[in-house]
């Protein structure tokens, strides 16, 4: 499978200490990749400069954009990287971060007409999203009129409506209780990679990591392990 | 513990610095309109003392919904970013009276401090407001002041103000251990509202014609009601038309920015109408007292007294003055609205540059709420305006065509004062957005 992201030499101080320290990895298709560690390790700043959020101090982030190798996300300019960001990178936040005044359906459909689509097409493909979400009905609903894990589905659905080349993911289940987190970890886990999209997810909760199919543990700010949730299970039954 | 809090209050910027600054602004510029009308009373004028007296109390109730929005901005700044700092007091058990014994102390303290920042803006503009003129000479810097009694009146009214809008605010949330528990959901703007005002200004109209006035101070009581009423039936329709505009520009927004804008409207449109009511009141009078002012003008040329010629041009000074000083409370409410929904919502637009957003397109989404409402009722309050004052608009424009058009120009500036209200509020907006 060809690599979607890849990142060589990533490094990211705040002042004198290293958030990130000299990282280099490649995310595949279709692949689902929960990035662990304790608070502080650097998870969070790691998927920052993954997606375009932060450049590197050091270090490069090349991103698959139909040429041989990619546009150098850590390279273009901060106008040119939210663009990149509002078109081509879904984000699914832990607080879901949607518009309390906008319906479901609108929710949805902004990132599209941001991108130049036109409302009622927008509105269109939010509806399909939200039904194959399991939100059928919900469409006009408010975000205060919908639960905690109606809303996160919400979040996934405008992360999806862009048809985004990768999908990054901050605790999206962090607040939310067991049976609805897998609910929820279904959807996303469905909804991207089914359609070949790798998805990069931020995590403390093993059980959530577990249902990724490659996990890489931070700590301090480096990669202590990295490994395909298949190998782990084989080198835990030996 | 009240004690112990009351210490850190200053500690946090975003706490303390909008509701300190809404209440200077409310304070500063009560005093210097209240000095100003102080001053037109106390004109020891031989012809026209009454009538700057009757003037000082029209602009004086014109600017008091104004003033009134304003000041409950500055109340209303009072509960930000206290929801967090509650709900963990209650988490440790504090009680219900306690937790109301700090939010009123919070209160009194901002409201002080701002108060008092307020008589120091009041007293370091004095010297630039006195070079205006009326009646012949300059006001003066000692001309505006309000005197210590009036002074001391002004600042216990605005705390007690802020105490009680802060008290009834609590009444409002329900505090519990895990954060407060308040409506999301939009706000109704209740239909009835336009019926009300309706009936209030036909019975003040009916009153107005019908009972026989025989001293002249009733006859300036039922003046100013004649006033009053019709601008407090505007302030109750205000919200509701605001509605109406929003409903149909969510209908027709095509764009992810009129479609967000439109919905923050209709979201709260009560909260859309403090930031700019202000504006449509000044319209509606402006375009009213301007044309009956510059029909004065244009028809007495040649054949009135110097004295008279001069109360033409108070005149026209003064509903420039009310004009401006409503306009620069209107953007002062907009800029301090606008500042605290940034501070409100700093995490969502956090994630929203997160998630590509640049600053500009939050930006135009702020932009296009407000000044598209401003627009809109502007455009209804000129108009009804103009519909009311027809013929003396229609003469005014022949006999006075440069007075009618300083109005004009004084509205478009008014506006651009408010845009210029918007815009202040940008660094705040960059600050919150900023990626870490």
């Amino acid at each position: 499978m060809g690599s979607v992201i890849w990142a060589v030499g990533l490094t990211k101080q705040y002042g004198d200490q290293s958030a990130v320290d000299g990282i280099s990895l490649e995310v595949s298709q279709g692949e689902s990749v929960a990035i662990m560690g304790p608070s502080g390790s650097g998870k969070t700043t790691l998927m920052h400069l993954l997606s375009g959020i932060l450049s590197p101090d050091q270090g490069e982030v090349r991103l698959r954009d139909g040429s041989e190798d990619g546009v150098v996300v850590s390279a273009l300019s901060a106008e040119r990287r939210a663009r990149l960001r509002r078109e081509r990178v879904g984000f699914v936040f832990q607080e879901g971060l949607l518009l309390r005044e906008l319906t479901a359906r609108e929710n949805v459909a902004v990132p599209l007409m941001l991108a130049g689509s036109g409302r009622r097409r927008a509105e269109e493909h939010a509806d399909q999203w939200l039904a194959a979400l399991g939100l059928a009905g919900m469409e006009s609903r408010r975000p205060g009129e919908l639960s905690g894990g109606q809303q996160q589905r919400v979040a996934i659905a405008r992360a999806q409506a862009v048809t985004p080349g990768i999908v990054f993911a901050d605790e999206p289940t962090g607040a939310l209780d067991s049976a609805t987190s897998t609910q929820v970890l279904d959807a996303l886990l469905n909804s991207t990679t089914s359609r070949g999209a790798p998805l990069v997810m931020v995590t403390h909760d093993a059980d959530v990591a577990a249902r990724c199919s490659r996990i890489i543990r931070l700590e301090d700010g480096r990669v202590v392990h990295d490994s395909r949730v298949e190998e782990t299970r084989v080198e835990e039954s030996r | 513990m009240i004690r112990l809090m009351l210490t850190r209050l200053f500690a946090e910027r975003s706490v303390w610095l909008l509701p300190t600054a809404g209440f200077a602004l409310t304070s500063g510029i009560g005093l210097m309109v209240l000095g100003g009308a102080l001053r037109l009373y106390s004109l020891d004028h031989p012809e026209f003392g009454m009538l700057y007296g009757l003037f000082a109390s029209i602009a004086l109730v014109l600017l008091l919904i104004p003033m009134f929005a304003l000041m409950s901005s500055a109340a209303r700044l009072l509960a930000r970013r206290r929801d967090e700092r509650l709900s963990t007091l209650r988490l440790l058990g504090a009680g219900s009276g306690q937790l109301r014994g700090l939010v009123v102390a919070e209160a009194a303290v901002l409201a002080a401090v701002g108060t008092l920042a307020g008589v120091v803006l009041y007293l370091a503009l004095m010297p630039a407001v006195g070079l205006i003129p009326f009646a012949g000479r300059r006001m003066g810097a000692e001309g505006l002041w309000v005197g210590s009694t009036v002074l001391a009146g002004v600042c216990a009214g605005v705390l007690f103000f802020a105490v009680v809008a802060s008290f009834l605010g609590l009444q409002r949330i329900r505090v519990t251990p895990l954060g407060i528990r308040t409506s999301r959901s939009a706000q109704q703007v209740w239909g009835g509202r336009a019926v009300v005002a309706g009936i209030a200004v036909v019975a003040v109209v009916v009153i107005y014609y019908s009972v026989p006035l025989q001293n002249q101070a009733l006859i300036f009581g039922v003046l100013l009601a004649f006033l009053a009423v019709p601008l407090l039936a505007v302030q109750l329709i205000g919200p509701w038309v605001l509605r109406l505009v929003a409903v149909v520009q969510v209908k027709r927004a095509k764009t992810a920015e009129k479609l967000i804008a439109a919905r923050g409207v209709l979201e709260s449109p009560q909260q859309m109408w403090r930031q700019v009511g202000g504006a449509a009141i000044a319209a509606f009078t402006g375009v009213i007292a301007g044309s009956g002012a510059a029909l004065m003008q244009g028809l007495e040329q040649g054949n009135i007294t110097a004295a008279e010629q001069v109360m033409i041009g108070d005149i026209q000074r003064g509903v420039m003055v009310t004009l401006a000083v409503t306009f620069l409370m209107t953007a002062c409410s907009v800029a301090l609205n606008q500042s605290a929904q940034i501070v409100d919502r700093r995490d969502l637009c956090a994630g929203m540059v997160r998630m590509g957003f640049t600053l500009d397109q939050l930006q135009r989404v702020r932009r296009l709420s407000v000044m598209r409402s401003l627009t809109a009722v502007l455009i209804i309050s000129v108009g009804a305006a103009c519909i009311f004052v027809l013929p003396v608009l229609g003469y005014a424009i022949v006999v006075s065509p440069l007075a009618v058009a300083t109005v004009v120009l004084a509205l478009i500036g008014g506006a651009g004062l408010i845009r210029l209200g918007m815009l202040s509020t940008r660094p705040a907006l960059r600050s919150v957005a900023q990626l870490r």
